[in-house]
């Protein structure tokens, strides 16, 4: 497995004053070998950040990883090389992650030669490979990124993270790049390498569809915490958490017979963060519509279940044995 | 039968490049009505932004250009109108919406002033100016918008930039409203939310609205007609209702494959094969035939274009096979087939057998 455990980070920023809200602030989770595991959320809400805590690009202010049981921040040396390894990134720009004047093959020869891996010729042969598995020609391997298409760039760095043999990779919005004919190309190889390898996913993506489509697991991120987490299909038919359901109902279907009513009226533009929210309230409590008043005065923590949701007033039932959160 | 405000016909344009002449607009027709809203759809590179800013003249140039086809403002071609006078249609009568609210707003000038220049400039004289503003942010549901005057680009949300970008454009009155993938930047609540918004303004204020996007999900959701481009040219038109249902053309059904992630009997999901063809160097026939499922069986499709031919009410499709699934019924369609090029069976037949 691999598992993220209260991960916390804050970004120091030039503008703030005080103490700056945590980018992440008590995240964990866990991915296990051959199973996608998904972490939805919109833009800016902690999804990146925590991918880079989980591959080591950065640093957990607390918070532990842990791979295959161990921790990582206990490693040094050659073993942290080693296990590093074991969990590699593909990022979401596929044209931005790419050097322009270096050739697709030599991106994808590149962490085979940092970590000196093999020879000349045998990184040559393995490049090849990796090329084939991924779908792309040997021909592809002299081309420069601006030569290939969008779904060809994504091909190569999902050839580059394979290239040190993970047994995890990190997805960071690996298609929403990409037009939905291309998508499904490339979410057909990655199921197809997950087959083949048993690698675990963490897929990070705002698109709730290709997560409903691809993953077995979901956890939903607000504003760096988790509000709800569970089995997707579990999640995507019985939402806890207002903020889940919120997230839900405005993906578009397409389906015109599903069209939501029209408007009779200017549909407001809601203020995220009012003047004198409380660090200790439900970060979801100004735009919610249950929020009552002790969501403004007690963070909601998560019970601890196989589908569970940081909310005091949650949609679903809570089972009549449960006592809930402390009031 | 509404009137067309806006009638866009055999439009073409083109980018002036190193490998010759870019043909992003090949032939584009399809027309506007008031209180309605048409969702041209298609994946990038396939010259919907071309199409959208040909229409109000505003495509640069060099290096673009437009080459031939009208432009009809109730019944006016704008393409013949004297350069001069574009501006004047620009402020009164369309007005455009950009996919990026924050390179589109100005960043060192305030909401206020902003929103005050399209007032000023479009508006018959008289009437304080101040008010005409407030009154056009609370249009575009800014919420408390006296507060917003003084505030800059910088301190919004993107879902208020882009709010602020409506009130300008239809701070002039416009007939026609042209938005160009305006939620594609924001996240879905925030999406939500904006498309809700155009959906209100154009039946309220009687827009014609011409909204390109790329997510079949926002075309379903917002549209009443829908136009599908592929490789500059709009290769079927419909009602949504008959397009979701029956889509006829194999690449609208290809696409609205993709975006229900539908899954063949492997488990995969369903693709289109390779790639959007190279505007500077089209495939010959049928510019989708390279990748069309169909073309394997039917050499008529490598043959003469399709025309585009009526298929329904409301309903016009560019392809020589409409309809027709790919493998397993290659004959069934053959009752629908053009009486133009037809394959010969026997070639037919070796095609399917390469299958
Ligand atoms: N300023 C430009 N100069 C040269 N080529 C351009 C320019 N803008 C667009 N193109 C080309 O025109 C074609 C259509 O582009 P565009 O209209 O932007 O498509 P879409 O909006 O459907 O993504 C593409 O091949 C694109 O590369
Ligand atoms: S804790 Fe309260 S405010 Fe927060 S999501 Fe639950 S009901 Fe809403
Ligand atoms: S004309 Fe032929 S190639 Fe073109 S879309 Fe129709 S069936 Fe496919
Ligand atoms: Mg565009």
């Amino acid at each position: 497995m691999l598992v993220c455990e209260d991960l916390v980070k804050t970004y120091r920023t030039r503008r703030s004053v005080g103490p700056a809200r945590p980018a992440v602030d008590g995240v964990s989770l866990g991915v296990a070998p051959g199973e996608t595991f998904a972490l939805v959320g919109e833009s800016g809400c902690g999804k990146t950040t925590v991918a880079r805590m989980a591959v080591g690009l950065l640093r957990p202010a607390s918070g532990r990883i842990l791979l295959e049981g161990r921790d990582l921040a206990r490693m040094r040396g050659r073993e942290l090389m080693t296990l590093r390894r074991q969990v590699q990134i593909v990022f979401q720009d596929p044209a931005g992650a790419l050097d322009p004047r270096q050739t697709v093959g030599g991106a994808v020869a590149e962490p085979l030669l940092l970590h000196r891996l093999g020879g000349p010729s045998w990184r040559r042969r393995e490049t090849e490979r990796l090329f084939r598995q991924v779908g792309l020609g040997p021909r592809e391997m002299g081309r420069f990124p601006h030569q290939l298409s969008g779904g060809q760039k994504q091909r190569v760095l999902i050839a580059r993270a394979l290239s040190l043999r993970p047994r995890y990779i990190i997805l960071d919005e690996p298609v929403s790049a990409l037009d939905v004919s291309v998508r499904a190309q490339i979410l057909n190889l990655l199921a197809a390498i997950q087959a083949e390898l048993g690698l675990g996913y963490l897929l990070i993506s705002h698109d709730l569809a290709v997560v409903r489509n691809v993953a077995s697991r979901a956890a939903v991120m607000h504003r760096g915490r988790l509000v709800e987490e569970g089995p997707v299909e579990e999640v995507w038919s019985r939402p806890a958490h207002p903020y889940t359901r919120a997230l839900l109902k405005a993906i578009p279907v397409p389906d015109p017979a599903l069209r939501p009513e029209p408007p009779s009226s200017p549909p407001p533009e809601p203020e995220a963060d009012p003047v004198g929210a409380r660090a200790d309230s439900c970060l979801y409590e100004s735009l919610c519509p249950r929020s009552a008043r002790l969501c403004r005065r007690r963070r909601p923590r998560p019970e601890r279940a196989d589908h569970w949701v940081a909310c005091h007033y949650p949609l679903i039932l809570r089972r009549r044995d449960d006592p809930g959160p402390p009031r | 039968m509404v009137e067309d405000v806006l009638r866009v016909i055999d439009l073409r344009a083109e980018f002036r490049s190193a490998r010759g002449p870019v043909k992003a607009v090949d032939g584009v027709s399809f027309s506007l009505q008031p209180g309605r809203t048409l969702a041209l759809v298609g994946e990038s590179g396939s010259g919907k932004s071309a199409t959208a800013l040909a229409i109000p003249r505003l495509l640069p140039d060099p290096p673009g250009r437009v080459t031939g086809g009208q432009v009809l403002l109730r019944g006016r071609d704008l393409l013949e109108l004297d350069p001069d006078e574009m501006p004047r249609v620009r402020g009164r009568e369309i007005a455009m919406v950009f996919q990026e609210p924050a390179s589109a707003l100005n960043p060192v000038m305030t909401v206020g002033d902003q929103v005050a220049e399209s007032v000023r400039t479009h508006r018959r004289p008289g009437g304080p100016v101040r008010a005409a503003v407030i009154e056009a942010l609370a249009r575009a549901g800014v919420p408390a918008p006296e507060k917003r005057l003084r505030q800059y680009p910088h301190e919004l949300s993107g879902g208020l930039k882009q709010r602020v970008l409506i009130a300008i454009a239809l701070a002039c009155g416009p007939s026609v409203l042209i938005a160009d993938e305006p939620t594609t930047a924001l996240d879905v609540t925030v999406q939500a939310r904006i498309l809700d918004l155009l959906a209100y303004l154009g039946r309220r204020l009687g827009l014609a609205l011409l909204l390109i996007t790329h997510d079949l999900g926002v075309v379903a959701r917002t549209a009443e007609r829908v136009a599908v481009m592929y490789a500059g040219r709009v290769v079927e038109t419909a009602p949504v209702g008959r397009f979701f249902r029956s889509p006829l053309h194999p690449y609208s059904r290809g696409l609205l494959e993709a975006a229900r992630m539908t899954r063949d009997d492997t488990g995969s999901f369903r693709v289109i094969d390779g790639a959007v063809p190279d505007l500077a160097d089209l495939p010959s026939g049928c510019r989708f035939h390279p990748r069309c499922a169909v073309a394997r069986l039917r050499a008529a499709c490598a043959g003469p274009p399709p025309p585009a031919r009526e298929a329904g009410p409301g309903h016009t499709v560019e392809c020589w096979y409409p309809g027709e699934a790919a493998v397993g019924r290659a004959w069934a369609g053959c009752a629908r087939a053009p009486a133009g090029p037809r394959p010969a069976a026997a070639e037919v037949n070796s095609r399917s057998a390469g299958l």
